[in-house]
């Protein structure tokens, strides 16, 4: 039998092989949302310092066939063989999949940063309100055992040493709607729901005393039933099936300039069509969004320093503001204090999810 | 290249092997294995290959010497030494000493930044093998270059051992026996030590990483028990995992290699764990450190010198950092206490001697792992009852649930469970057909978990 078992992995090693050869390579996976190592050029200098050969051993396994079918087999035998609860970071809840919360490491870097933030507007005080996500507010859904560490620590470390008016309540809100039974997060993405951003933003109306719109003031449409996001990716499980993206519609008269590019509308349908199907929500990540509401008696303006977190928040704020100036802080270079001082602008909220506010490049690069 | 990449697997294996196979002639074929190992360890040390390649004509160059000028021959051999160790020292303890040396005098001497070369703790030891053996007159000196060269190089056993002797291999140099069925049992080989790696030594390594990487403040006693036990599976299937793809690799080219573990968490006592575990560098120590040094010839004193010098230089082997001679040094006390036998209380209950080895062993290894001594002293305390921690919380329970199985399955394994099995159903073809169905789907299971390992979605869209 030895000789049938080496037979047999020897045709199933020179397969690959030569498959890997021959299959055409594409530059960009879908599924990672990144670029795929090329195959690297060769120079002295790289392949002195070893640079070049890491880049082969990625390029090979960026390459590799059936990658994605392999990442599947794994899921799926540590899920339902082996019994693990938690993969990749992301816990197996039922039917629910929360990301798991991992150590934070910059708080006081963030808070520094926002505090220079703070500084810079002078006397105008920022609002900041920070996201709990999944794994704080469904807690009660996580694993047998499951103990993930607390985001509200960190968001009270935050919230007590910055100096901005704090929207704290938020955890408070979002814990009463999901009590109502309502899904404020998707399943299979690290965001949270039009259902979740439009607790945010009767949360932000309250702290900033405004009447927010009620739920009826808007047509609820599903855009899709087949949203499979950033936490499907990461677990590649083929038989879990896509969920639905709500979008709350009124009719708007608006003017958006995505980085300068003019459009009429708060959403890109085309993502539809595409993977990363929450990018709809102001055409995904741009790093300067200007948007002006041509249709209403507010002479307010808002200036928004966020990740993508508020993409789906903004277009219920846009109800409430003559202008809403977004910067996502990850790609915009410029000063964004010296736009909210430049421009008068009345109101600056700083909006983050505590899951990747602690990686997230961009918090530092507030200034 | 790791043995357990898909770049090894999948274009490296089948490029060296395919010309191996198709050319005769045992010259030539030497000459792909020498090219293919210089290439393999240029792969991840482009520049210490140069270094590598010295070592081997510099070693090979004072043999020869040593057969021409016989009256010369322990000035050559002292050279040689001094010449392996010192390079080892240069590249490996250069860091520590001057920094030890810092601290003792209180200076403030620049230490400098020097790339440890991967292997060339087991290169050089091979190349002093090579040499003493010669100057023994335990084997020939080596007329051909290309013969040392494929000896100390040869891919397999280059930068994770096992160390091999000079007299262990030198017939094989030349005549060895290359065929199918040996191509087969190498490959089998070659398997067993991938999933060891990669289903087991990976899976526990991550599990120690979650375990030591947390807070140690909200670490409970049966967690710490629980990383200290993860790690030491993590070693043994990682190292031993790595011996069997090497020996599997050498038999797939024909040469056959002695054994470097033998279910070493079965010992009864540290002495016989030590002629369990990692036993091509223990026997090196015996033959070529200990032995020389008297042995337990030299009456009670000596001998216990004798075991305090050994593990001194086993520890510092590990790695250049003290907390690996505070293991060796742990590993020979408890060999000397064996030695003095204080009463036979253990040896009425064989469970009980089994308990002590792999205590010691277990904690053996949580000093081996952690390099900081203030997160060591921590760890050990939590694991030795400390009563500000808990003996048992969720974050226990939930790794023990999520691992149970990878951990059950580890735990068999490192009994001889397989081989009783083996040998019981050996010629019962049901069996053959069902183990030969596992294989290969653990292989694809593999696989799964290399390139699972390089699958990293991103968050955002690319800047």
């Amino acid at each position: 039998m030895n000789k049938v078992i080496s037979v047999v992995i020897t045709i199933i090693i020179l397969v690959f092989s030569a498959a890997f050869m021959v299959m055409p390579k594409s530059d960009f996976s879908e599924n990672e949302n990144r670029s795929l190592q090329s195959f690297p050029k060769l120079k002295a200098e790289t392949v002195l310092n070893g640079e070049y050969m890491e880049d082969i051993t990625a390029y090979i396994s960026d390459h590799f066939p059936m990658r994605e079918g392999f990442v599947t087999i794994k899921t799926l035998f540590e899920k339902d063989v082996l019994g693990s609860r938690l993969i990749n970071g992301i816990y197996i809840c039922g039917d629910m999949y929360i990301e798991d919360y991992k150590r934070p490491k910059n708080t006081q870097r963030i808070i520094d940063t926002f505090n220079k933030f703070a500084k810079d507007l002078g006397d105008k005080k920022a609002d900041i309100m920070l996201v709990p996500t999944a794994v704080e507010i469904y807690n009660d859904r996580l694993p047998l055992f499951a103990s993930p560490l607390s985001q509200l620590r960190t968001m009270d470390d935050i919230y007590s040493s910055v100096d901005c008016r704090c929207i704290d309540d938020l955890y408070d809100e979002l814990i009463l709607e999901k009590q109502k039974g309502r899904k404020l997060f998707y399943s299979l993405d690290h965001h949270w729901t039009t259902e979740g951003a439009y607790v945010g933003y009767v949360t932000y109306c309250k702290a900033k005393g405004f009447e927010p719109l009620p739920e009826s003031a808007f047509d609820i449409k599903t855009v899709t039933e087949d949203f499979k996001g950033t936490i499907y990716s990461k677990l590649n499980d083929i038989t879990l099936k896509g969920e639905e993206i709500h979008v709350y519609d009124r009719p708007l008269d608006v003017t958006v300039l995505y980085d300068g590019k003019e459009s009429s509308s708060l959403y890109n349908y085309e993502y539809l069509d595409k993977k990363d199907k929450y990018s709809l929500f102001l055409n995904n990540i741009h790093s300067f969004v200007e948007i002006t509401n041509n249709n209403t008696d507010s002479t307010k303006t808002l200036a928004v320093a966020k990740d993508s977190y508020a993409n789906s928040m903004i277009p219920f704020l846009v109800n409430h503001y003559k202008k809403i100036y977004v910067f996502d802080t990850r790609s915009y270079k410029g000063a964004v204090s010296d736009i909210v001082k430049k421009n008068n602008i009345d109101d600056v909220l700083i909006l983050y999810n505590m899951n990747t506010i602690d990686t997230d490049t961009g918090v530092n690069v507030i200034y | 290249m790791l043995f357990s990449s898909l770049e090894f697997i999948f274009l490296f294996l089948p490029i060296v092997c395919i010309p191996y196979f198709l050319i005769k002639n045992i010259k030539v074929r030497n000459g792909i294995l020498i090219l293919a190992s210089l290439f393999f360890y240029s792969f991840g040390e482009p520049k210490a290959v140069v270094l590598m390649v010295m070592s081997i004509v510099l070693n090979y160059g004072l043999a020869i010497l040593m057969g021409k000028h016989t009256n010369a021959k322990k000035f050559l051999l002292t050279a040689s030494i001094l010449v392996n160790i010192g390079l080892l020292f240069w590249y490996k303890y250069t860091g520590l000493f001057l920094s030890s040396i810092n601290a003792i005098f209180r200076l403030d001497i620049d230490i400098p930044l020097i790339h440890l070369p991967i292997g060339i703790s087991f290169f050089t030891f091979q190349a002093m093998s090579y040499v003493i053996d010669v100057y023994r007159g335990d084997t020939p000196v080596q007329k051909r270059l290309s013969a040392v060269m494929l000896y100390i190089s040869f891919f397999p056993q280059l930068i994770a051992g096992p160390i091999v002797k000079y007299h262990d291999i030198e017939k094989q140099i030349y005549k060895r026996d290359i065929s199918f069925a040996k191509y087969s049992a190498g490959c089998k080989r070659f398997l067993i030590g991938l999933f060891k790696k990669v289903l087991i030594a990976n899976n526990a390594g991550l599990l120690w990483e979650s375990i030591s990487g947390g807070e140690l403040s909200s670490l409970s006693m049966a967690g710490a028990w629980l990383g200290a036990v993860a790690y030491s599976l993590q070693i043994y299937f990682d190292f031993s995992g790595y011996s069997d793809m090497a020996i599997g690799l050498a038999g797939i080219f024909g040469f056959d290699l002695l054994e470097n573990f033998n279910y070493p968490y079965i010992s009864k006592s540290i002495r016989e764990f030590w002629r369990r575990w990692h036993i091509s560098l223990s026997t090196w120590f015996k033959e070529y450190l200990y032995i020389p040094l008297g042995g337990s010839r030299k009456g009670n004193i000596r001998t216990y010198l004798n075991l305090i010098i050994v593990f001194l230089c086993t520890g510092i082997w590990h790695g250049a950092s003290w907390n690996f001679v505070i293991w060796g040094m742990w590993h020979g006390l408890f060999s000397i206490i064996e030695r003095l036998r204080p009463g036979k209380l253990l040896d009425r209950f064989r469970i009980l001697n089994h308990i002590y080895t792999l205590a010691v062993v277990v904690i053996g290894f949580v000093i081996f792992a952690i390099t900081d001594p203030s997160v060591l002293r921590e760890y050990l305390s939590v694991m030795l009852l400390n009563s500000n921690h808990m003996l048992i919380n969720d974050s226990f329970m939930f790794s023990l649930r999520c691992n149970a199985v990878m951990l059950i399955v580890a735990v068999v394994f490192s009994a001889p469970l397989y081989i009783l099995i083996r040998n019981k159903f050996k010629d019962n073809a049901v069996y053959a057909a069902a183990e030969a169905v596992l294989f290969i789907l653990l292989f694809v299971l593999s696989i799964a978990y290399l390139v699972s390992s390089a699958y990293n979605p991103f968050l955002y869209f690319r800047f």
